[in-house]
């Protein structure tokens, strides 16, 4: 949380973590998403968008947190397991499916449930796959939901699904009741079991919160409860740092980090000021023309001081501020960044034949014509 | 949730607020340990409600009057009696039988229950059974005694167009006419309506989920309908005190038991006379160490504001009993609505005056939490 600044190895002490874990965005066969380097837990990430990039534009930076993040031990051992992450998500006013489908290869997957067909096709292994809990806007009032409870949907496909939860509220006015499934899931102590009666999943080692997105929340009920609900959740969730933990098994008692997405054009400047407190660290999201080429990139603004003292290479969890990373922000594959200079502009893309970009766009074309979807 | 023994609790609240939901909560969890009333602690650990009663608990402290050594954490059995005035038994059995009692709770916590229907105090049940007699329905009895409910129907002994009400008392149907001291069963070969009755009568064991539906003519005087209650309650109380020394009433509500029923034209009984009756009622209560859950209709008062924020019960109420627990709405920027209580009083106690959202399902409470977003014009 904003102000805190507390390194992840003063943490207290865990008898079954006695490191405590960090978060790596981006994972499987590649080395996460460049730029980002492992983010310690009790931080709050601002992803602030610039009013030329639109929510859409982001979904793969999105997919690859909620699809492929990782849980990393820290200390000094490199070899150490990877782990589970949990990822709570909340979309206001947004279908969870539009960052599922802005990973899907067309036609890849035949199933109606975007989510689920993305959650099929994650093939790596189920113990280190992130557990989702998604929490959404669109839910009406039926006989079963009156009173509320936790609606699950499971996708599953014997071991090679991860079980995720979902829960749908009706409207997106009402901060309490966003708090309330909030603290519903954080209570839980491990995945809700299958229709089949399959032993529950683990959670796992880490609790990261995506909110999609203050702006939506600003629009439905103002700046001052939607920041009202940012602070809550910073100080009743996953986050707070020298709580006294009683480790009994549910998701609060573990660390956890905050994600939540802010549109520039959406708030007066001032606001903006006032809501970059509550955060550690500000990714942001821009656009850079060059030629007929559009591309999204980001970078770090600011990041939280953290202690590097005794775990992991200093480069993996410091960002690079001379850098930013620009993106194609194309439907269909995961991710791919190239790291550019600050002042890169399009004058360097129509000189250099060999710059980055120029690669990054000659990959899309071949994987075009190689017949994949782009 | 600590309350005193003895406190009387008002839960005062708007239509749809779950005034009767909340009473019937306290009344089936509420635990008496060491004078102090608390909810969150009988509650099994595979219930649902664990958590927002033990967040409930936690609103309400109670005062370090007691020393270290008069503390023996003993329980007493605990007679648990539910008067309903608004809705007959069955309509409650349909839409609250999930924090009714069954036979088997009853049992294994050695507490005796007893719903007493008091509706036929407006309705007129025995004026209905008379002249309607072929509407009348059996299966709402028979569905309370498919639950485990033993069945017991009282008359107004004596009662005729005339009788002075000072003289109105309890009969059970088919007996000799007995005032309320006197009343035991008729037939001997069951056992009796009361506790001491029916251990003596050889069939204490046979239930301990007693209902009491009570026949008599719509009865527009509140004061003659406190009387007659309390004079049901001190019948019930003195034949078990021996038993259950814990005493837990729920009265939902408050406001239909001293309610006026007016006809045009006829003056409203004064003020004063309505906390006549309440304080007759509370005092007398307390006093026996009964503690008290009464639900309470909020009435919206902007004279009795704090901050022009409507702190509503414009009534005698929160004067008279020792706690009052509010229930309200809150309205958000975008018009959704959440419910929130507040602990206004607690006598004998410490409390969090903080607003808590909280939700309801057929297991009663289901979520309390600190309320957040405040209006800001301070409506």
């Amino acid at each position: 949380m904003a102000g805190m600044n507390m390194s992840p190895t003063s943490r207290t002490s865990d008898s079954d973590n006695p490191e405590g874990y960090l978060l790596k965005i981006g994972a499987g066969n590649e080395q996460g998403v460049p730029g980002v380097p492992l983010l310690p837990p009790y931080y709050a990430y601002l992803l602030k968008i610039s009013q030329s990039v639109g929510l859409v534009d982001i979904y793969p930076f999105l997919a690859e947190l909620m699809f492929h993040a990782r849980a990393v031990p820290s200390g000094p051992s490199l070899t150490a397991p990877e782990a589970a992450v949990n990822i709570v998500s909340i979309f206001i006013d947004d279908q969870r499916d539009n960052i599922a489908n802005s990973m899907l290869p067309e036609g890849s997957v035949n199933e109606d449930d975007a989510f689920l067909a993305r959650c099929l096709h994650d093939e790596s292994d189920p113990k280190i796959r992130p557990r989702n809990f998604i929490i959404d806007t669109f839910g009406e009032f039926g006989a079963g939901d009156l009173n509320e409870r936790l609606e699950t949907s499971i996708g599953e496909a014997g071991n090679q699904s991860p079980v995720y939860l979902r829960t749908s509220l009706v409207g997106a006015g009402n901060p309490m009741r966003m708090m309330q499934r909030f603290t519903a899931i954080n209570n839980l102590k491990e995945m809700p079991k299958t229709p089949k009666g399959d032993h529950p999943l683990n959670l796992g080692q880490i609790n990261c919160l995506l909110l999609s997105s203050i702006s939506y929340l600003y629009r439905t009920m103002g700046f001052r409860d939607a920041m009202l609900l940012v602070r809550q959740m910073l100080e009743r969730g996953v986050w707070k740092p020298g709580m006294t933990r009683k480790n009994d098994g549910r998701m609060l008692e573990q660390d956890g980090l905050l994600f939540a997405i802010l549109h520039e054009g959406v708030f007066r400047d001032d606001e903006i000021r006032y809501a970059e407190t509550f955060f550690d660290a500000v990714i942001r999201f821009d656009s850079l023309y060059c030629s007929r080429w559009r591309f999204v990139t980001y970078g770090f603004e600011m990041f939280p001081l953290v202690g590097g003292h005794g775990y992991r290479k200093p480069d993996e969890y410091l960002p690079r501020f001379d850098q930013k990373y620009a993106y194609l922000p194309t439907a269909g594959q995961r991710l791919k960044a190239v790291a550019i200079s600050r002042e890169y502009d399009k004058v360097y893309f129509e000189q250099d034949m060999n710059s980055p970009l120029r690669k990054l766009i000659n990959g899309v074309q071949c994987s075009a014509s190689a017949g994949e979807a782009v | 949730m600590s309350i005193p023994r003895g406190n009387t609790v008002v839960i005062a609240g708007d239509p749809g607020t779950g005034k009767s939901t909340i009473l019937l909560t306290f009344l089936r969890y509420g635990t008496e340990v060491d004078g102090v009333v608390s909810i969150g602690e009988s509650v099994p650990d595979a219930s649902r409600c664990k958590v927002p009663l033990m967040s409930f608990d936690r609103l309400v402290r109670n005062l370090p009057s007691k020393s270290a050594d008069s503390v023996s954490n003993n329980r007493y059995p605990t007679l648990r009696v539910f008067v309903s005035l608004e809705n007959s038994f069955q309509r409650i059995l349909d839409h609250h039988g999930a924090l009714l009692p069954t036979k088997a709770d009853s049992v294994s916590s050695g507490d005796l229950y007893v719903a007493i229907d008091a509706t036929s105090f407006f309705s007129g049940r025995l004026e209905d059974m008379l002249r309607y007699p072929q509407l009348q329905r059996s299966d709402g009895d028979a569905a309370a005694r498919d639950a485990g409910w033993a069945l017991y129907k009282f008359v107004l002994g004596g009662w005729a167009p005339n009788t002075d009400a000072q003289s109105l008392y309890w009969q059970a149907p088919d007996a000799e006419p007995k005032a309320v001291d006197q009343l035991v069963s008729q037939d001997r070969g069951s056992p009796g309506p009361f506790p001491r009755d029916r251990e003596h009568s050889g069939g204490g064991s046979e239930s301990n989920l007693l209902l009491y539906t009570l026949m008599t003519p719509p009865l527009p005087d509140p004061m003659q309908r406190v009387r007659l209650l309390k004079d049901l309650l001190a019948a019930l109380y003195s034949r078990s005190h021996e038993k259950y020394k814990a005493r837990i009433l729920g009265i939902d509500s408050l406001s239909a038991l001293l309610s006026l029923m007016h006809e045009p034209g006829v003056d409203e009984q004064p003020k004063q006379g309505r906390r006549l009756h309440i304080l007759n009622m509370v005092r007398w209560l307390e006093e026996h160490g009964v503690t008290t859950f009464m639900a309470c209709e909020a009435v919206r008062d902007m004279t009795q504001t704090i901050r022009r924020h409507p702190l509503f019960l414009g009534t005698q109420e929160r004067y008279i009993a020792s706690g009052v627990i509010q229930l309200d709405y809150h309205q958000y920027s975008s018009g959704d609505l959440i419910r929130y209580l507040r602990i206004l009083k607690m006598r004998g106690a410490g409390h969090d005056m903080r607003s808590h959202a909280y939700d309801l399902d057929e297991n009663g409470l289901s979520w309390l939490e600190p309320l957040f977003a405040e209006p800001e014009d301070g409506r």
